[in-house]
């Protein structure tokens, strides 16, 4: 990393100030957004519905809308708790389910690939990346003709979010293989001499040698699991007691229609964007790490 | 499996446990993604039925003709997608072009970032933020700031408009959004390109008497140029098939899918509301929604799929 970073000894130039100037008005341009919501969401409803003007600051600021999100929605008579409890309750194991279970198979097809020698590996391996290579994405939406045909909506609306991922994808599967590569065969070898079976072997020792890999695997489905919200929109929409935290965020408008409720809607992003940014703080390395080489995957 | 058999190996048990193991994810996706790509390609030629696949019925390309011929859904069933579809598409690529804007704005940030000065850490900790906050809480934000009545860019600006509702403005809205939100990867990205150009390469420009822009220009443009091409790639993806930011900003107005004028209208929302709207039929009770939603998705399967693969190529040939 340190290599190709140009270490300069001067001092404070007119260069440098200029890049300080132009960073610092990007930190504005990215930070003043948050802000405007985090001064708004403690601003009380009465002054909210008859102003016309932005209101920079209240002298009566309270934290009745972070209230009324826990105590006054709709969905504690629906299914008994706060919508935004549920959908986080809902989210947590809608992303975590699949992604550790998916982790681990792709994880043992990885070590498949890398360390064992099977009939039909390289035919296999080849369609793999073959496969590897199409964009699917604008498949997207269309996916729901074969959800709903095999009577994956509704009720059932979970399982479309559930089961795929639980297969391990090939992406992931791919990163793994290429950690898995660099560990030297001969400690799989002595593995096999003390009588460790497949899973054994996998698990005392390619898993604890390749635990940063799926560190940054793990970061990088969580983000996205933790964010996603064009799936829960398509299968769980009409699904209260399957709500996820995106989608109650994205109901909050219609839960809260009243005149004045936008310090409602603000403390609703406040609380949906704080959590990922407090684990970012405290693990930006990792999620760095998983971004960059999780989005990669090479 | 069958050559194996044929030469009467005997497998061992591990070796078994390998096969199946490293076919979970291929099994999965066949199940997942080539059982929808299968129907999704039958519906664009029959109109196939959202739950029940017995029911499916040659449909004499009315899905194609539908989607492009201008006119002709409205007369067979009363919605005038083409019209429609047109828009979306000039919408999809106008959005999608915003990619180019982020890229360049994540390289430039990356470049001022490059040299270590006091606080240059925390710069970089503070611009990847945007990238991990949610869609959702994002459109929620910006929603809030161009609000029209107490929204605070009106108040700023002294003005009176209605952004979000202002078939003039609100495309507009969407793009600010993804400017706001979608650097913070590339500018990550580019940091560790630039970490891997090789010196040598800077010292040897300097002793040929280069100046910061023919460095640039001339070292590190052609260094990072594969992050670029895969920034790019992703770019692709993220742009043409953009639906999540684009729907929470502007939703569907009343009888209008992609809010006033169709303005906020991209192509995949198009193909989702043409799959929950598909119970709109034409006299005889057919619905022709669904058939026009695949074929709207294979055209979009077949451009980023080509997009990407020359984008991949280029890819290549640039890390060689």
């Amino acid at each position: 990393m340190k290599g190709g970073e140009i270490v300069s000894k001067k001092k404070l130039s007119i260069g440098q100030l200029f890049i300080y100037i132009i960073l610092i008005l990007y930190t504005v341009f990215l930070f003043f957004p948050i802000a405007t919501v985090f001064i708004t969401s403690f601003v009380p409803t009465e002054e909210l519905a008859t102003s016309k003007e932005f209101i920079w600051g209240s002298a009566n600021a309270n934290i009745e809308a972070y209230k009324a999100i826990f105590l006054n929605d709709s969905y504690r008579t629906i299914v008994g708790m706060p919508g935004l409890v549920l959908g986080f309750i809902n989210t947590m194991w809608l992303t975590l389910v699949p992604l550790c279970v998916g982790l681990m198979t792709a994880g043992f097809a990885a070590f498949a690939f890398s360390k064992m020698d099977f009939p039909g590996k390289e035919k296999l391996f080849k369609f793999s990346v073959i496969i590897r290579m199409i964009p699917l994405g604008a498949f997207g939406v269309i996916s729901y003709v074969f959800y709903s045909n095999i009577g994956w909506t509704g009720d059932n609306g979970y399982l479309p979010l559930l089961i795929p991922g639980m297969f391990g994808g090939i992406g992931t599967m791919f990163f793994l293989r290429l950690f898995f590569d660099g560990i030297p065969d001969s400690l799989i070898e002595a593995a096999k001499l003390d009588g460790a079976g497949f899973f054994e072997t996998f698990f005392k020792v390619m898993f604890p040698l390749a635990k940063p890999a799926f560190i940054s695997q793990f970061i990088f489905g969580f983000v996205g699991g933790y964010n996603s919200y064009l799936g829960p929109m398509l299968y769980l929409q009409n699904q209260p007691k399957f709500v996820t935290l995106q989608l109650y965020l994205s109901q909050i408008r219609s839960l809260f229609p009243n005149a004045g409720s936008e310090n409602i809607y603000s403390a609703a992003a406040i609380l949906g964007m704080l959590p990922l940014i407090v684990i970012y703080c405290f693990m930006q390395k990792y999620f760095i790490e998983g971004i960059t080489v999780g989005g990669v995957k090479e | 499996m069958q050559e194996t058999s044929k030469k009467k190996v005997k497998w061992k048990r591990e070796q078994k446990l390998a096969l199946v193991m490293s076919l979970i994810p291929l099994i999965g996706f066949v199940i997942f993604n080539g059982f929808p790509l299968l129907i999704s390609f039958i519906g664009m030629f029959c109109n196939v039925d959202l739950y029940d696949l017995t029911n499916i019925q040659w449909n004499n390309f009315e899905g194609f003709k539908s989607v492009f011929i201008p006119r002709h859904a409205f007369e067979l069933f009363y919605f005038d997608l083409s019209k429609y579809f047109y828009k979306a598409v000039v919408i999809t690529i106008w959005i999608a072009s915003t990619q180019l804007v982020t890229l360049l704005i994540a390289l430039v940030v990356a470049t001022l970032l490059r040299e270590k000065f006091f606080g240059s850490k925390l710069f970089q900790v503070l611009f990847f933020i945007p990238y991990i906050c949610s869609t959702v809480a994002v459109a929620l934000m910006w929603r809030w700031i161009f609000d029209w009545e107490g929204g605070i860019l009106n108040s700023i600006l002294g003005t009176n408009v209605k952004w979000l509702e202002d078939p003039k403005t609100m495309t507009w809205c969407i793009i600010i959004a993804i400017i706001w939100s979608a650097p913070g990867y590339g500018i990550v990205m580019y940091k560790a390109a630039f970490s891997n150009i090789n010196n040598a390469l800077y010292e040897a420009a300097a002793i040929d008497g280069a100046n910061a822009w023919q460095k640039f220009r001339n070292v590190t443009l052609p260094g990072i140029s594969p992050t670029t091409f895969f920034l790019l790639q992703a770019g692709v993806g993220a742009g043409f098939l953009i639906y999540d930011l684009a729907q929470l900003i502007i939703p569907n107005a009343w009888g209008s899918p992609g809010g006033k004028d169709s303005m906020g209208l991209t192509l995949m929302r198009l193909v989702y509301y043409l799959i929950t709207n598909s119970t709109t039929t034409d006299a005889n009770g057919v619905s022709y929604m669904v058939s026009c939603a695949c074929v709207i998705s294979w055209l979009l399967f077949a451009v980023t799929g080509i997009l990407s693969m020359i984008l991949f190529r280029q890819r290549e040939k640039s890390a060689s």
